[in-house]
């Protein structure tokens, strides 16, 4: 765009910085009166699509999911931490042992199946697919109860948000594994899990029939759930070939 | 009649550590700042997220927060710095998780994964074109472009909320004109 151009858009903005000169140019100047038409009609009728509407109540679930956050010390991650963490749990430390394995594995400088890490890629393999087979039967039991609880009343969701929060460390640590062992399908269910992780874990204690609406659209809408039974099912697949033959992969 | 409290005011009582009145700052801001993380990161989602993550910053750094800015530039601000780091790890999961070439730019995966039911619903070829040509433009331009255009935000502010000078927000905002020209330039002639 040359300059006349960007002082007509500054000018139509009201933003000229001599509005005055501007003017006088229109008035005087045929041309740039022609551009200065074809530029306010075009910008006149730019409607740009707007941000998806918010509920009347939406400032207040947002207070309400930042309440409980606010109530939380801040944690400042830190390796040598990790092991001291509530949240170290077997699955979590699971995880960290499977990431730091493939990421040995991967710039360890040796071939692709190099023993590093002591563990062969093989084995690695089957040890995540393994894990994140738990993951999925554990996040499938909390979000199949979450989502058929009793209609009616506001749902105390306390225990889940502290489920869900034990759920969104391990969805992130499988995650990055899986992404480090080149399986693009299950990174991706995790990364679409997280979010309803993410969702939860912002909850208020307790959840309304909106909120569970909500929650059911998210999942359905990215078909989470049918896709994490998928997986499962080509996981046990994969191990049963596995047994067969370690060389196949269903993923 | 009730005069409503201004958000100095509040800031000033949050600092003394009132959650109530962080709670009505929230609540007076929290669709503005939806707004923008929407413009910002093109996901529904993503703006959620962000949306808690700023507030959840703000709280933790109204020690620091000065006064020289209004409270909602200053937020605004926060919410663009999280977006942005929104789409850092996300460039960084898409890098690790993709081989090299396999996307090309963060507007295709933008454009690709936005779940909004509203973008589904969308008609009009220039409705179309427009959005194509906007979610192709950096966040930076974009945002700059439809604070200024939508919500009549002077560059000014703007430039506050981008964190950025004022030249490069003009700069940001006639590249992004530029681009809707030319974009919709071929229908033109068919336009009325």
């Amino acid at each position: 765009m040359n300059p006349l151009e960007e002082q007509l858009v500054a000018y139509y903005y009201g933003e000229a910085d001599d509005a005055a000169a501007v003017e006088k140019m229109l008035a005087d100047d045929p041309a740039a009166r022609q551009l200065y038409e074809e530029l306010s009609a075009m910008l006149a009728e730019l409607r740009p699509a707007e941000p998806p509407e918010r509920s009347d109540d939406y400032p207040r679930r947002v207070w309400e999911r930042l309440q409980w956050r606010l109530g939380e010390p801040r944690v400042h991650f830190r390796w040598w931490e990790f092991l001291t963490l509530r949240q170290a749990a077997p699955a979590v430390l699971l995880a960290a042992f499977i990431i730091v394995a493939f990421v040995v594995g991967r710039y360890s400088g040796g071939p692709a199946d190099s023993p590093a890490a002591g563990i062969s890629a093989g084995a690695r393999q089957q040890i995540l697919l393994i894990a994140v087979g738990d993951h999925f039967d554990r996040s499938q039991l909390v979000l199949i109860e979450l989502l058929n609880a009793p209609s009616g009343d506001l749902l105390d969701v306390r225990s889940e948000r502290e489920e869900a929060d034990d759920l969104l460390t391990d969805n992130r640590l499988y995650q990055a594994a899986a992404e480090q062992a080149g399986k693009p399908l299950i990174a991706e269910v995790l990364s679409d899990l997280e979010r309803v992780w993410i969702e939860i874990r912002h909850s208020p204690d307790k959840l309304s029939l909106d909120d569970i609406t909500r929650l059911r659209a998210m999942l359905e809408e990215r078909g989470t759930l049918f896709k994490i039974r998928v997986i499962n099912a080509g996981i046990q697949e994969e191990q049963q070939n596995q047994a067969r033959s370690p060389e196949i992969e269903v993923f | 009649m009730t005069v409503e409290e201004s958000d100095a005011a509040l800031v000033e009582r949050a600092r003394g550590g009132l959650s109530d009145a962080f709670r009505v700052l929230v609540e007076r801001h929290s669709r503005g700042v939806f707004r923008l993380a929407y413009r910002m990161t093109l996901n529904e989602f993503d703006a959620e997220d962000v949306v808690q993550e700023a507030f959840l910053r703000a709280y933790r750094s109204m020690g620091s927060f000065d006064g020289r800015a209004e409270f909602k530039t200053w937020v605004y601000r926060i919410a663009v710095n999280c977006s942005l780091d929104l789409r850092r790890a996300r460039r960084r999961r898409a890098e690790l998780s993709t081989s090299p070439g396999e996307t090309d730019g963060l507007a295709v995966t933008l454009t690709a994964s936005d779940p909004s039911p509203h973008r589904v619903a969308l008609s009009g070829q220039v409705r179309q074109v427009v959005d194509q040509t906007l979610a192709g433009l950096s966040p930076l331009e974009r945002t700059a472009f439809l604070l200024r255009h939508v919500e009549g935000m002077p560059v000014l502010e703007i430039s506050a909320v981008l964190g950025r000078n004022d030249t490069a927000t003009r700069h940001s905002i006639y590249r992004a004109v530029k681009k809707l020209r030319e974009a919709l330039r071929p229908m033109a002639g068919t336009r009325k």
